[in-house]
């Protein structure tokens, strides 16, 4: 369980909050995507969940720890991936000896196999590797840690196109009742069918939190040469039509959800609830 | 080109192993792969993929025995040719009807077209 109750942070220096009386609750097995335009503040949610940074106000707690005061037992729970990796310079045999001890769920299979599926020797050296042969290298380690709480910051950011579907692959494989996994993403389409749970965020706060069973009972998403007449609530006009986004009738049959409209909706949106309403 | 299949990857996931079954890979009393597998050869989330399987199992499809896993019903093709035949007359076939009527296609040339194509198919 991961919850934050009205928390605020500034960065210093800042003359605005990056992010402002937020609070939001999650649940364990749930694979959620953290979406936000550029600024929103999702990078630093997921700092102040994995106790990088000190809320400005307001609490934040992970499986009963508070993250900020970084106790060993809670460290070991929880693992984040960067946007940006920076990792040491020396073959990745010492980078898991002197890493994997850290992590009690870590498993040597997991990794080897995540690695084999990344097109990645075991037995590389880390500065040997291309951004996008480092970041494969880093996601196999972090999988294979099988923490109760995985954090991921543009993960799919530098990877290849065989390396997207292998790492969905190996999210699905480690992926159980027990764990939390947070993916923040711009990149909606290398994910959407990973996720249980979408939350879109900006610098005011949370303005979406719903699961994907939820916004399919609620809303219709389609693509058509002209627009239905009734219940459209945004569009946008594509090659040879319009995607749009509507309410759903209970007579209707439930659509896949186009997170991309949904964001849009909801960042053009008038400052109404459309679950509220 | 607009792409017309917006439903939900649980209705896409649980055609799929439909059209396994039909096409013989999956034979009748026989296991299928768990939710699990599934999920990760499909790339989607396991909850996803657990709503597909409880859709066939509503549908008389699959059956789970408990702790095995799921297999293909003695019925199974009989009911998804059952259901894909509602699904083509009803819904799928709304369109189709509904453009031959504009063009003012008669039922004789309807069932001459049909004839047509079921003998070419020979």
């Amino acid at each position: 369980m991961i919850s934050l109750k009205n928390v605020s942070y500034r960065y210093t220096g800042s003359k605005r909050n990056s992010i402002a009386d937020f609070s939001m609750e999650l649940s364990s097995g749930k694979i959620v995507g953290l979406l936000g335009a550029n600024g929103a503040g999702k990078s630093t949610l997921l700092y102040l969940i994995s106790g990088l940074l000190r809320p400005t106000a307001g609490d934040v707690n992970v499986n009963g720890y508070n993250p900020w005061d970084r106790n060993p037992a809670f460290l070991s729970q929880i693992f984040l991936v960067p946007e940006e990796i920076d990792i040491p310079s020396i073959s990745l045999e010492s980078f898991v000896k002197a890493y994997s001890p850290f992590y009690p769920n870590f498993s040597e299979e997991s990794l080897k196999e995540a690695l084999f599926h990344f097109n990645l020797s075991p037995d590389i050296h880390l500065g040997s590797l291309s951004m996008g042969q480092k970041k494969k290298a880093f996601l196999a380690f972090a999988l294979a840690c099988h923490t109760p709480v995985l954090l991921m910051d543009e993960p799919t950011n530098g990877l290849d196109i065989p390396g997207k579907s292998e790492f969905r692959k190996a999210v699905v494989k480690t992926m159980n009742d027990e764990r939390t996994i947070i993916i923040s993403t711009h990149q909606v389409r290398d994910l959407d069918q990973l996720l249980d749970h979408v939350t879109i965020m900006d610098n005011n706060g949370i303005q979406l939190d719903e699961s994907i069973a939820a916004l399919q009972e609620k809303f219709t998403f389609g693509l058509a040469p002209v627009l239905p007449e009734t219940g459209v609530i945004w569009s946008e006009p594509i090659m040879g039509g319009y995607a749009y986004m509507k309410m759903r009738t209970p007579d209707q049959q439930e659509t896949e959800v186009n997170l991309e409209a949904l964001f849009n909706y909801i960042y053009t949106r008038k400052p109404i609830n459309a679950f509220q309403a | 080109m607009i792409q017309t299949d917006n439903r939900p990857i649980y209705v896409r996931l649980a055609d799929q192993i439909c059209d396994r079954i039909l096409l013989d890979e999956y034979r009748k009393l026989e296991r299928i792969p768990s939710v699990r597998e599934y999920a990760v050869s499909q790339q989607v989330n396991p909850a996803t993929a657990a709503r597909a399987f409880e859709i066939l199992e509503r549908q008389g499809v699959i059956f789970n025995k408990r702790g095995l896993g799921f297999f293909v019903t003695e019925d199974a093709v009989d009911i998804i040719r059952k259901l894909r035949l509602e699904t083509l007359l009803g819904e799928e076939s709304e369109l189709f009807f509904s453009r031959l009527a504009v063009l003012e296609v008669s039922p004789e040339q309807l069932r001459d077209m049909y004839a047509q194509y079921l003998s070419s198919k020979k």
